[in-house]
């Protein structure tokens, strides 16, 4: 009883334990995981990543002219499992993972457009591998 | 791990169990399903209490419209998985009304499905 | 005229955490029989494991079966998976693995003990066991990188590796849990409407426990020695001299103990992990591919969970059958409900901890 209104009175007193949120930030650990960073000289195109990660955050697309892959990371779709960058070969290490959080954005590339994008990424590949079959046909 | 696999007909499975179960010596885990070549498997799983991984499991083989034994009055938990398996598998057991998971307008036996 | 009131609880109700419907019929405030629905949450996770996802990937989908045990889900899956791919997991890691596991106990049962408190309507000890719970979340966030969703258990091994910074960090945290937990343990013992109120109110026997296979904490209160940490040898549980809890009274206040009292064990668990760590890698490579059946337990914070897989040599798997703690501890439920006053039902469901995420997966 005694203790129970020595505890009332120092909490009467005592600063609250939560914090003022939207005044004041949220303390952040440098050892929390968050968005995947890309260093687009760096990478050398084996698509491993977009292999293993499991929500599918990470995509390529391949022009059907050049032959080329571009890199499309979605930021919402993104577990921070940090799975493609074990992934990603010794021999390159294009991708690394910082302890930002996804920011709020106005990305034309979400919602809508990323479900064109997935599937832009599947057809591309495709259609390239067919190209890329033709033209073995027509030089040999 | 020491899993000892015991192949049983849908009729001796009852009579099986029954003689094999002691709840104070074997812990009952659950029942699984599968359903592989048009044909439902069905393994109840027991786990040895306090002896390292030790695995008794009963199986039986029926085709995929069988009427399955209940064992609910052995082990009540049973119950549980057999109205489980009955809404992801169509596993027909004794007793079992679907419901409990997928709504009755749902789909008709997820787990059926092939890849 | 009919004798029995019908009184439904839930799917949404003010005293229940998740979705779960009970029915009861009531002979004045004795509840004499009772169904339970538990069905609201089904995500058909067992059917995306085996069609939409590859073997590497499951393992990060099956840690969204739950919330508050992420951590058991991925670990039990992984088990399975290494056993059936023949990979030898490196000592540091199941360490590892084990102090992940442990933590993941602790603020899983503090989460349920504050419920408890607040069933009892005591509204003050709700916040503040959730304060101290703030303190394994930080160990939490600062080993994984995650506060809730670890992803910190990959096939061969762990993804982030300790420190002996965060080794300082984690003893001087869970030292000062130590002493918050034994004043919870206090307030839990000695308060009147704690203690007195919550004696002998939905009680499970012995009989009983073994009868509908019981488990977890639920089990061990009613004097069950059932504890798989005893019986599995996949993670380093018996090097670190593991004792299991047990106590006789199987009523809400001898739950609440057993929860108390394993709180203390995992602390000392960890403590002696991180005293003993070996040195080493922290993964093994993965190579192949699975195959086989493989039948895996592991203890969560309710009770057991098991994955069974079945595998034949490709990419995805044949079958995934998860078997989630809370599930096997339905049918008990109803038992202690049986026979008890109406208005003890949310004290009941509180102390069984319920997970209905996990149940309906």
């Amino acid at each position: 009883m005694l203790k129970a209104a020595f505890n009332a009175l120092k909490n009467l007193f005592s600063t609250p334990a939560t914090i003022d949120y939207p005044f004041e930030k949220s303390p952040k650990n440098k050892e929390a995981r968050g968005l995947i960073l890309f260093e687009e000289p760096k990478c050398i195109w084996c698509l491993k990543c977009e292999d293993v990660c499991p929500p599918g955050a990470i995509r390529f697309t391949q022009d059907r002219e050049s032959f080329d892959y571009t890199y499309h990371y979605n930021p919402y779709l993104c577990i921070y499992c940090s799975e493609c960058v074990r992934a990603c070969p010794d021999s390159a290490v294009a991708l690394s993972q910082c302890n930002e959080l996804s920011p709020p954005t106005d990305d034309k590339n979400m919602n809508d457009n990323w479900f064109k994008i997935e599937k832009e990424a599947e057809e591309s590949k495709i259609a390239v591998k067919e190209l890329k079959k033709i033209k073995k046909e027509e030089s040999s | 791990m020491k899993t000892t696999k015991e192949l049983v007909t849908l009729h001796e499975i009852r009579g099986a169990i029954e003689g094999f179960y002691d709840p104070q010596i074997w812990h009952f885990v659950c029942i699984n399903g599968l359903f592989e070549n048009d044909e439902l498997e069905i393994q109840w799983c027991f786990a040895k209490i306090g002896v390292k991984d030790e695995w008794k499991v009963f199986y039986a083989k029926a085709p995929g419209d069988a009427l399955l034994p209940s064992l609910a009055d052995i082990m009540p938990t049973a119950r549980m998985y057999e109205g489980e398996l009955r809404d992801l598998l169509d596993a027909n057991f004794e007793n079992s009304v679907k419901g409990m998971f997928i709504e009755l307008d749902g789909l008709e036996a997820p787990l059926r499905i092939k890849r | 005229m009919k004798k029995t009131i019908h009184i439904p609880i839930g799917s949404q109700h003010i005293s229940l955490l998740e979705p779960v419907r009970f029915s009861f019929e009531c002979e004045n405030e004795t509840i004499i029989k009772v169904e339970a629905d538990v069905g609201y949450v089904h995500r058909g996770v067992e059917l995306a494991c085996t069609t939409k996802f590859k073997f590497k990937q499951v393992g990060y989908v099956v840690a969204r079966v739950c919330g508050l045990c992420a951590i058991v889900h991925s670990t039990c899956y992984t088990l399975g998976i290494e056993e059936l791919m023949g990979i030898e997991v490196p000592k540091r890691a199941s360490y590892l693995r084990l102090i992940a596991n442990e933590l993941d106990r602790i603020h899983s049962h503090l989460l349920c003990l504050s419920h408890t408190a607040e069933n009892a309507g005591y509204e003050a000890l709700f916040m503040r066991i959730m304060k101290d719970r703030e303190l394994v979340m930080e160990v939490q966030e600062a080993m994984t990188g995650n506060r809730i969703q670890f992803d910190y258990v990959s096939i061969g091994g762990v993804n982030k590796d300790m420190n002996s910074e965060l080794e300082g960090v984690i003893r001087n945290k869970l030292g000062l849990l130590h002493q918050k937990v034994a004043e919870i343990k206090e307030l839990f013992d000695n308060n009147w409407s704690l203690s007195l109120k919550y004696k002998n109110v939905g009680v499970i026997t012995k009989e009983m426990a073994y009868r509908s296979s019981l488990l977890g904490p639920i089990a061990r209160a009613s004097g069950v020695n059932f504890d798989v940490r005893n019986d599995s040898d996949y993670l380093p549980y018996s090097e670190l001299g593991f004792k299991s809890i047990t106590m006789e009274g199987g009523d809400i206040h001898s739950r609440n103990m057993v929860r108390l009292f394993e709180l203390f064990e995992s602390i000392r668990l960890i403590e002696t992990a991180l005293d003993g760590m070996p040195e080493g890698e922290i993964a093994a490579k993965v190579r192949g591919t699975p195959e086989g059946e493989s039948y895996m337990r592991v203890e969560a914070p309710r009770g057991e969970c098991f994955y069974y897989l079945k595998a034949s040599k490709g990419q995805y798997l044949d079958r995934v059958r998860i078997k989630t703690p809370t599930f096997g501890s339905v049918p008990g439920m109803i038992e202690a409900l049986k026979g008890s006053n109406y208005a003890d039902v949310p004290a009941i469901i509180a102390s069984f901890d319920p997970c209905l995420s996990c149940t309906a997966r």
